[in-house]
């Protein structure tokens, strides 16, 4: 029996059934319009994390991370020599070009052109319902901010105590990561909300990642 | 607000401490790891959604009040770590108005799931 209800749910809302049957639809395209920004805030929520108002915020951070690691980069391959108004070129330098910087195979500006990317890649596109249309969307997005934000306050730790020198284009990437994760992270909670709620309901995880579960009303 | 700006200034004073204070290698160790960590707390505090994460704070105030003792220690940084230890642990318990609405937070995913 529930198997029957399950379906025909479905049917309802793959015909678009569902979102026709709310009242008040057929009321005018004004009325239409304003009812389905509305139903674009997840329930339960007093504002819509996956709001473009919201992101473009993240987006422009995330460009200005960006721009910083790329810089950092062309300083740690000798290219420019770093701009440092606060503890100067040489503090920049002693920092991009220690240990800690050289822990992998490519300089660490180049691991943060790739976190700023995926940022970019997974925080940009989308619409309004990212968080309930593309939930592994979100969820790749809330994992590189979250990976962002914790490398960015670890390399900063390092910076006062291992490397005993700041530098300041390192500083802005950090402070960029730490209010992307601040910003970001909200669209992640109502993706994963909606996912344990179509968990409950008996939507496979598989699905519901996919954002093709059951109506969310 | 008041008590995640006041974090975020207490976080920031803990950067530049060791200067000012000229402190030990080992005091100025755990300020400066303890500093930036305050302040990553603080800032993700401000916003409703991640408040909750505002009690980090109170492990980042009880590693200054102990770790510095592991090396020497004069008068002056001693004052310093314990004012600040302190005031982190206690400035960790404010929630302050939320502001907003958030579906019932992260502990709402854990119940609808269980």
């Amino acid at each position: 029996m529930a198997a029957i209800e399950h379906a025909r749910r479905l049917q309802e809302h793959e015909s678009g059934a569902s979102f026709a049957s709310l009242p008040g639809a057929e009321d005018g395209a004004d009325e239409t319009q304003q009812k389905a920004l509305a139903d674009a805030t997840p329930p339960g929520w007093s504002y819509n994390p996956s709001a473009w108002k919201e992101r473009r915020w993240l987006v422009g951070l995330a460009i200005i991370g960006w721009l910083a690691a790329l810089y950092t980069m062309l300083g740690q391959v000798g290219a420019v020599t770093l701009w440092d108004p606060f503890f100067g070129a040489h503090s920049s330098y002693l920092v991009t070009h220690s240990a800690i910087s050289r822990l992998l195979p490519i300089p660490d500006g180049a691991l943060g052109i790739v976190g700023y990317s995926a940022d970019l890649l997974f925080g940009a596109p989308g619409c309004d319902e990212r968080w309930r249309k593309t939930p592994w969307l979100v969820i790749l997005f809330g994992l590189t901010i979250i990976g962002l934000g914790i490398v960015s306050l670890a390399l900063t730790i390092t910076q006062g105590t291992i490397v005993q020198h700041w530098c300041t284009v390192c500083l802005i990437s950090a402070a960029a990561s730490t209010l992307i994760l601040g910003l970001g992270i909200g669209e992640t909670l109502a993706s994963l909300q909606h996912i344990a709620r179509q968990w409950r309901a008996g939507v496979s995880l598989w699905r519901a990642l996919r954002g093709t579960g059951l109506p969310w009303r | 607000m008041w008590a995640r700006v006041i974090t975020i200034a207490l976080g920031i004073w803990l950067m530049v401490a060791p200067v000012v204070l000229s402190s030990t290698s080992v005091t100025g160790v755990c300020e400066r790891t303890a500093g930036p960590v305050a302040i990553f707390v603080g800032v993700l505090s401000l916003r409703a959604v991640t408040r909750p994460l505002r009690a980090i704070n109170v492990l980042t105030g009880m590693f200054l009040l102990i770790a510095p003792w592991v090396g020497s220690i004069t008068g002056a940084q001693q004052v310093n770590v314990e004012l600040v230890g302190w005031a982190l642990i206690v400035l960790s318990f404010p929630r302050g108005p939320l502001g907003q609405r958030m579906g019932g937070g992260w502990s709402a995913i854990f119940q609808q799931v269980v």
